[in-house]
């Protein structure tokens, strides 16, 4: 999956327009930042990556690209 | 005094055997005289809590409980091993966190065929006169969030909320085969469950968890005592209710 896909697909998850995401995105300045999207994350990964993301892991998300990151 | 919570020479199936809540269900029924039927899908884990049962004629039978159309041949198996049966604990359910926007059909209709469909199809099996000994009590795991869950638990609730609606129907139903029918509406629960609870949720969502359940998480075994009594014949005059034990949760 190419970067503009997995961006696309946050873009989807927060209810965003294409375009408003970037890797830099600072995620704690995004207002739809909150606990539903946090649990919206680790339904997307495991039903797009069939990964198992933690609350811990969430944690350590700073910026867009560190989710990108962790999608592989 | 008598122990009041005799469960002496009754056969008693017990779904969701493996772990969590039916773990320690059959450890303390086996205790107090039943005899256990477990079945669960794991059957390694099944073994293992077998042999921590007290008394004899017990058995274990591995089931995915998602197969439907199988249930009646498993209770006729069972039955034909084991004799009739006097109770079924029905405790295997599947919890799943999703908000509504990442909702699937097919998501619901897997929870709903372990945590409803299951439980309704082991009700209507059991209460036929070839599978029951002429009276009976069902007992069946619903939770607070059929009466008031959080985010991202519809599902979960549908499925709890249809557990409890239709208890009081079938307590109607059954009770001139004197079957007793009743639901546990419990909070959360020291189980597999509240550790996935506790990995997925920040710790806001954990604080307002102990907020609410102000007594604190539950111990299974608590659920367990409370399964033991509306399986007794102490609990004769209670049918087609949900037994709150939710810390407070509810209040």
């Amino acid at each position: 999956m190419s970067e503009k896909e997995k961006l696309a697909l946050l873009e989807d998850m927060f209810e965003l327009d294409e375009g408003d995401l970037s890797a830099d995105t600072v995620l704690d300045e995004l207002d739809e930042w909150d606990s539903m999207s946090k649990l919206s994350l680790i339904v997307l990964m495991s039903d797009e990556f069939e990964k198992k993301l933690t609350g811990d892991t969430i944690m350590t998300f700073k910026t867009v690209g560190d989710i990108l990151n962790y999608m592989g | 005094m008598n122990n009041i919570l005799n469960l002496k020479n009754k056969t008693v199936l017990v779904t969701g055997a493996s772990d969590g809540v039916g773990e320690s269900v059959c450890k303390l029924i086996s205790n107090l005289g039943a005899r256990v039927i477990m079945v669960a899908r794991r059957e390694e884990k099944l073994r293992d809590i077998y042999k921590m049962l007290d008394g004899d004629g017990h058995a274990c039978y591995s089931f995915d409980l998602s197969n439907i159309d199988e249930i009646e041949l498993l209770v006729k198996k069972i039955v034909s091993e084991n004799g009739k049966l006097d109770g079924i604990v029905h405790c295997a359910g599947v919890a799943v966190a999703r908000p509504l926007r990442q909702m699937k059909y097919q998501v619901i209709h897997e929870l709903m065929l372990v945590n409803f469909y299951s439980y309704f199809e082991l009700v209507r099996v059991f209460s036929k006169k070839c599978n029951n000994n002429g009276s009976g009590s069902i007992v069946v795991m619903s939770s607070v969030s059929a009466r008031s869950g959080d985010k991202a638990q519809s599902a979960y609730a549908a499925s709890k909320a249809a557990i409890e609606g239709s208890v009081n129907v079938l307590a109607k139903e059954l009770a001139d085969k004197n079957i007793r029918i009743n639901a546990i509406t419990a909070g959360m629960i020291k189980t597999r469950m509240f550790e996935n609870f506790l990995n997925r949720y920040d710790e806001n969502s954990i604080e307002q968890l102990y907020n609410k359940q102000y007594l604190g998480v539950i111990d299974k075994e608590n659920i367990a005592y409370a399964v033991a009594y509306l399986l007794s014949d102490a609990s004769k005059f209670i049918t087609g209710t949900g037994l709150v034990i939710d810390g407070g949760y509810l209040t």
